[in-house]
């Protein structure tokens, strides 16, 4: 069967997407797959061996901690798993306020036809006009955004 | 480094202020251009925003969460498209735009970018990038990551090409 890997795991095989391996049950796939990429183990078990709590994997469309046999499901050859790290978050105890509110951030620069500008003011002056917004001087040009 | 196309840059800021005051959350579909997630020179190149569903119904305001049936989808999706997950976004409502400890806490894609908006009274102000380093959950940590706003996407092309050319 085909498992797809999250980018976060594909340094440990060896940059594929897809790996194909074969075994009767999640389990046994999973076994196979950490034999065939070691490293990937640590990322996915814990050393106890159970499923690391924010990675997600699906057998099609189906979270596997749900299925009535969970990892000792049977799997077929045509069947497709996929690993999925969880993403969440939110401002909920914030870190400290960053330092000053610019349009864009530090090191951060804007490529218009070959030049690079850290600002949209220094761009805007660099163009040698006296336009007040991004918008009204590709308004100018006749651009589309 | 992030690049990404202007007008998707726009996009993420205005979903943001489409959901304020609730926070918005979304996919970021490219290519790693150096192949190595962690390498100092590769660049998390955006080609393509997907939005996604914010499932923290029960506290919108200060957490997001993407379903991982929806992250399914939309692996599949960008597989089709030749791309691959390099990053995400969100908002902060009438935060800055700064990683939070929850943001770290559940901060699992090692490698990708983590696009953070804050949007005050409703307008979003900053943006911000914070690229996941690390090898595993025990020395992961965010650094500031510099984003190149690319305004054409044949100008872009040129750059590149350019380069290449002096190379």
């Amino acid at each position: 069967m085909n498992i797809h890997i999250p980018t976060p795991l594909r340094p440990y095989t060896g940059g594929l997407e897809t790996v194909s391996i074969s075994g009767a049950t999640v389990n046994a796939v999973f076994q196979q797959l950490t034999a065939s990429y070691p490293e990937l183990k640590q990322h996915l078990f814990t050393p106890e061996g159970k499923l690391r709590s924010f990675v997600n994997v699906y057998l099609n469309d189906d979270d596997i901690r749900y299925l009535d046999a969970q990892q000792e499901t049977a799997v077929k050859d045509n069947d497709e798993l996929t690993i999925i790290p969880s993403i969440a978050g939110g401002t909920s105890c914030s870190s400290p306020a960053p330092d000053g509110a610019t349009r864009f951030p530090p090191g951060a620069t804007l490529s218009v036809q070959g030049a690079a500008y850290t600002s949209l003011r220094q761009m805007l002056s660099a163009k040698g006009a006296a336009y007040t917004s991004l918008r009204q001087m590709l308004s100018a040009k006749g651009a589309a955004l | 480094m992030l690049r990404i196309d202007y007008a998707d840059y726009e996009a993420l800021r205005a979903h943001g202020e489409e959901t304020y005051p609730n926070e918005c959350c979304g996919v970021l579909l490219g290519r790693n251009v150096a192949g190595e997630g962690n390498s100092a020179a590769a660049t998390n190149h955006v080609r393509q925003i997907m939005r996604a569903g914010n499932t923290r119904t029960d506290s919108a305001h200060n957490r997001y969460n993407i379903a991982p049936q929806e992250l399914v989808k939309i692996q599949r999706q960008a597989r089709g498209l030749g791309l691959d997950i390099v990053g995400f976004y969100h908002s902060h409502p009438d935060h800055p735009a700064q990683w939070s400890k929850t943001d770290f806490a559940e901060a699992h894609w090692l490698g990708c970018s983590y696009i953070i908006t804050s949007v005050e009274q409703g307008k979003a102000v900053t943006t911000n990038s914070f690229l996941l380093r690390g090898t595993a959950e025990d020395d992961k940590k965010f650094e500031d990551e510099a984003i190149q706003i690319d305004i054409a996407h044949t100008t872009a092309e040129t750059v590149a090409s350019n380069q290449k050319g002096h190379a």
